[in-house]
């Protein structure tokens, strides 16, 4: 199942707490999909160390997606890494 | 700013920039006490043993131990340009300057000459060595042109001010005589508050400011015009002070160096009055208080204010901008550690909590309008001596609630340690 968050509208760091903290609360095999305003760099290594994999997109000027899954899982749908797997 | 440029991965052990922070409430506490003791006698000139004592207070108590732990923590996380030993070089800087301060404070203000040579020596000691640590850092650091030049040219004046204060201190105990002394005592004035402390804040300010509330950017060509006109304008007003006659000029420099910070505020109160989300917070406030106190500095100046009134002015400037930084970094710092040694040691099930519930909004409004009344009632001391002992009051307040937010930072951080130390897998979540 998706979750979805829209921190484009936090002040720093604020969007890495909520990120972090909605991560911790996901359910197992769920998924979760951030509205940002700029790519996050800071969470990517985050990411990797807790064991989580992503898919970040930029649709639009100020407007990054990004996709964060357990790396256990495969991957969600309309991401590189699902579509790369479906190929 | 650029946001993906940041190296968080690289931040030092929170430890390092808390143990110089902790320095700050204390020595703003004793200024606060100083100036309830003397009252408004010492409000009489600028010379007063007094305010050259608390002016000593701030600037090596809580600007310089500011100045070096936010150094510690931006550069690795803004230049990508770590430390080496950042803990031992964080427990001597501040050891070295704790005694600095008090010994030349004291000395200054009980005009006891050998307390105050012992204490230029070991601030001498202290923070060279910090400076060459920073330079060693540095020596590899190409990202962010206009802040790098900002600190480099920032560690430079710090290094002139340090020679000139200890110069300073020979000529005050009689070692050496020296033409010109108040010209002399501006010149370091100028290269320590112009251009060590504001250069810092300036570089820095240029890079927090616009991460933290959503603004445009400071272009890099801007920092590195400021930074590289502050140097200049520093060299040329030590070179009036060394050719007869040219004392005028001088002060005509100093004022240009002036000018030059307001542009810099008056920079920054345009992108913050641009900010994407306009919510005006205690750091805010204290931010936008330093940049009219810098303006109103040069306006006392062109009016033939009071020399003190001026000098407040400026002080009170650098510490309101401080003190804003302070309230951003201090909860940031903390959550950032905790949030890196639960990663990093696999704690995922503990919740580090958020950063209002580090720093909560209420203590930090107090802090900053504690601050805000207490230079307030200070400017007016300069008229009517009797509010001096009240604004010292209202400073010593400040100094407790920020003792009590520093002393709630690290209890929370000691208690998630221990948390992550007796952390099995199976622990429960901490909120």
């Amino acid at each position: 199942m998706q979750h979805y968050i829209d921190v484009s509208n936090l002040e720093p760091p604020e969007p890495l707490e909520v990120i972090l903290d909605t991560i911790a609360d996901l359910p197992a095999n769920d998924y979760l999909r951030v509205r940002h305003r700029r790519n996050p760099n800071p969470l990517y290594r985050m990411l990797r160390e807790m064991g989580y994999a992503w898919d970040m997109s930029n649709p639009a000027p100020g407007h990054f997606e990004i996709v964060i899954w357990p790396v256990a899982m495969p991957p969600p749908p309309h991401t590189r890494q699902a579509d790369e797997a479906k190929e | 700013m650029n946001f993906e440029g940041l190296s968080t991965g690289r931040a030092p052990p929170a430890q390092a920039p808390l143990l110089l922070f902790s320095l700050m409430p204390f020595f703003l506490g004793l200024t606060g006490a100083t100036l309830v003791w003397q009252g408004g006698d010492m409000l009489v000139s600028r010379w007063t043993p007094g305010i050259l004592g608390i002016t000593h207070f701030l600037v090596l108590g809580v600007i310089a131990p500011a100045m070096c732990g936010g150094l510690l923590q931006l550069a690795p996380v803004l230049l990508d340009a770590p430390y080496t030993q950042v803990r031992a070089l964080a427990q001597l800087t501040t050891a070295s300057l704790g005694f600095g301060a008090l010994a030349i404070g004291g000395g200054l203000l009980f005009a006891q000459h050998q307390l105050l040579m012992a204490g230029a020596l070991v601030t001498l000691t202290g923070l060279g060595t910090f400076l060459v640590a920073t330079f060693h850092a540095l020596r590899r650091a190409a990202a962010r042109r206009g802040l790098l030049s900002a600190i480099r040219i920032a560690s430079i004046a710090l290094l002139v001010t340090l020679l000139l204060g200890l110069t300073l201190a020979l000529m005050r105990a009689g070692w050496i005589a020296l033409p010109l002394p108040p010209q002399w005592v501006n010149t370091h004035l100028a290269w320590g508050l112009g251009g060590w402390a504001g250069l810092l804040l300036a570089g820095t300010a240029t890079q927090i400011i616009p991460l933290f509330h959503m603004c445009p950017e400071f272009p890099d060509w801007f920092t590195r015009g400021l930074a590289h006109a502050v140097g200049a304008l520093l060299c040329l007003a030590t070179v009036a002070v060394l050719i007869p006659g040219s004392a005028p000029y001088g002060a005509w420099i100093l004022a240009t160096l002036l000018c030059a910070h307001i542009l810099f505020h008056l920079y920054a109160l345009f992108c913050e009055q641009r900010r994407q989300r306009p919510v005006r917070e205690a750091d805010l406030w204290l931010w936008q208080v330093a940049h009219l106190a810098v303006t109103g500095a040069l306006i006392g100046w062109i009016f033939d204010a009071p020399q003190l009134s001026i000098g407040i002015l400026i002080m009170g400037s650098v510490l309101t901008f401080l003190l804003g930084s302070m309230l951003k970094i201090l909860p940031f710092l903390t959550w950032l550690d905790l949030q890196q040694q639960r990663i990093s040691g696999q704690h995922l099930q503990v919740r580090i909590p958020r950063l209002r519930q580090i720093l909560p909004s209420t203590l930090a409004n107090l802090i900053a309008l504690s601050l805000i009344y207490s230079l307030l009632l200070l400017l007016g001391a300069t008229a009517w001596p009797a509010l001096t002992q009240l604004g010292g009051g209202l400073l010593t307040a400040c100094a407790i609630l920020m003792m009590v937010a520093l002393a709630r930072a690290i209890r929370i951080h000691r208690q998630l340690l221990l948390v992550f130390q007796h952390a099995g897998d199976d622990l429960p979540p901490h909120t």
